[in-house]
């Protein structure tokens, strides 16, 4: 039985590693410099993601996280997470939601990253010299 | 040999038949292919040079409802903005994912400037960043000329074209237009449907090919089988008519032989053993002829050998040799020990005979002439040349 469920673990590991948009989100997640990675996500569908980053704790209050995770149907916009830094799955929610540092969203069939400058600044958070490419002056 | 040539030539024939019409098959199969093949890409061609067409007419629609610089005027009105992109989602099929014009800020990155997506929630903001993988866009912009990518990892795009809009000698904006990738497969579907299609006529010729195989070899073994005695293991009478007669017998040499006293073996010693006797006769003289020659069983205990020599010596001797191979060793059939011998009588001279009736003819009264004169003998032209 043990093998058995190591084999389906190993299996699920496999299959985790070849969705695009967990190796987008693990990368972009791990491009910003945090010192502990807890990540706060409402969105059931991007929590089971999440789930699929191995290396990710996932906390179950916005308040114990470092990074949070919005989504269009989930904003998240309560007083909870107003000091948490948070990325978006949605250019207008990017937009709206002053707290969100960045963005992973598909336009086009294309994937599209972007960071907020200012934003990060704000939080006092730095990304990777790879992703500032993706950066927008966006207040 | 000659008759075994004809019989072997026959089936030579038809297997080189069949093996060429295989080949033929093959090579159709193939041409088959490339023809479909080429005509695809042909469509394909002609497909995305169709929506090329209709792209260039988009572009030139933007230029002339602009009414001046394209991009000033578009940053400019964001009324001009919204009635631009309503015309050009006229452009938009379903065959369309995508239909955008995009621009370049000063820090190099690619911005929409239109977006002829219908669904608002789906559609890209004016100066929104736009973050293609493809390098393709930035030639665009250096090159001023159209280019077109094909999307080999996506499952909804297909072919994405791109056209520069050049204004004062300068790249001001490029229209892009992504094909949705339904085209291609309803193009593939179509040439599938064709191919399978030429493929299931070719698997009906194959088979009728097989079936032909299979005929002439069932054809083949049946008519071996009508040509051989099924006691002795020699020709019958059956391949002497209609194999050896139709050949050019004068270029043959007869030797005509029966079992001495044959019918007394039958009687003494019954049917089984007369049988196995008739077996063993033949095989011991079969030993002594050739692969070219033909031992052929016309008879009761008569035989017939149709062979080729040099000369009427030659005949002599192989007759010779044969009438010793039967007499020198007796038969053991049964724990009996039998003594037999045969008489032979030889023909050569088969020029002079009007048909291969007269040729037998000749050689049997020979063989009588052996007979008279003791038995196990060689007779030639009326008297004995050899015996014991």
């Amino acid at each position: 039985m043990r093998y058995l469920l190591l084999l389906a673990g190993l299996v699920l590991s496999a299959f985790a590693s070849e969705d695009p948009d967990v190796k987008v989100w693990s990368r972009i997640i791990s491009d910003i410099r945090l010192e502990e990675y807890r990540i706060y996500v409402r969105d059931p569908q991007l929590r089971r993601l999440v789930d699929r980053i191995g290396w990710i704790r996932r906390v179950d209050r916005c308040s114990e996280a470092t990074l949070a995770i919005e989504s269009r149907e989930y904003p998240l916009t309560g007083a909870e997470c107003a000091s948490v830094a948070k990325l978006a799955n949605d250019y207008r929610l990017f937009l709206r939601d002053k707290g969100a540092v960045g963005a992973f969203f598909w336009l086009k069939s294309r994937p599209t990253i972007l960071f907020s400058a200012p934003r990060l600044r704000r939080f006092g958070l730095e990304v990777d010299e790879e992703m500032r490419q993706y950066m927008e002056d966006l207040p | 040999m000659k008759g075994k040539f004809h019989l072997d030539s026959v089936l030579k024939a038809g297997v080189v038949i069949l093996t060429l019409l295989t080949g033929a098959l093959c090579y159709l199969n193939i041409q088959v292919d490339k023809t479909l093949s080429s005509t695809r890409e042909e469509m394909v061609e002609s497909v995305l040079k169709r929506y090329e067409m209709g792209l260039a007419a988009a572009r030139g629609m933007l230029l002339s409802e602009a009414g001046g610089p394209l991009r000033e005027r578009l940053e400019a009105d964001a009324a001009l903005r919204e009635r631009l992109r309503r015309l050009l989602s006229y452009f938009t099929t379903e065959e369309v994912e995508h239909l955008f014009l995009i621009t370049k800020d000063g820090k190099g990155h690619l911005r929409f400037l239109l977006d002829a997506e219908r669904d608002p929630s789906q559609r890209a903001l004016f100066m929104q960043r736009f973050e293609p993988l493809s390098p393709v866009w930035e030639e665009v912009f250096q090159s001023a000329e159209s280019r077109m990518i094909r999307h080999t990892k996506d499952d909804r795009l297909w072919v994405t074209i791109a056209l520069p809009i050049v204004e004062n000698g300068r790249v001001a904006a490029v229209l892009g237009e992504d094909l949705s990738a339904l085209i291609h497969s309803d193009i593939q579907g179509r040439f599938s449907k064709i191919r399978k299609i030429a493929l299931g006529i070719i698997l009906v010729m194959a088979a009728l090919l097989l079936f032909g195989y299979f005929q002439i070899y069932v054809y083949f073994r049946g008519r071996k089988k009508s040509f051989i005695d099924p006691l002795t293991g020699a020709y019958n009478r059956q391949f002497f008519y209609e194999v050896l007669a139709r050949l050019d017998y004068t270029r043959f040499k007869i030797i005509i032989f029966d079992i001495d006293h044959f019918k007394k073996v039958n009687d003494t010693y019954g049917h089984d053993v007369g049988d196995r006797v008739l077996s063993m006769v033949k095989s011991r003289v079969a030993e002594q002829l050739r692969e070219t020659d033909y031992l052929v069983r016309i008879g009761g205990e008569e035989f017939l050998i149709f062979l080729r020599a040099r000369d009427d010596e030659e005949v002599k001797s192989i007759a010779e040799r044969i009438r010793q191979a039967v007499a020198s060793e007796p038969f053991v059939v049964s724990d009996k020990a039998l003594t037999i011998t045969i008489s032979l009588g030889i023909n050569t001279d088969l020029n002079k005979v009007a048909n291969i009736d007269e040729a037998i003819q000749a050689a049997d009264e020979y063989l009588y002439c052996a007979k008279r004169n003791g038995r196990n003998r060689v007779c030639f032209n009326g008297s004995v040349v050899s015996g014991p």
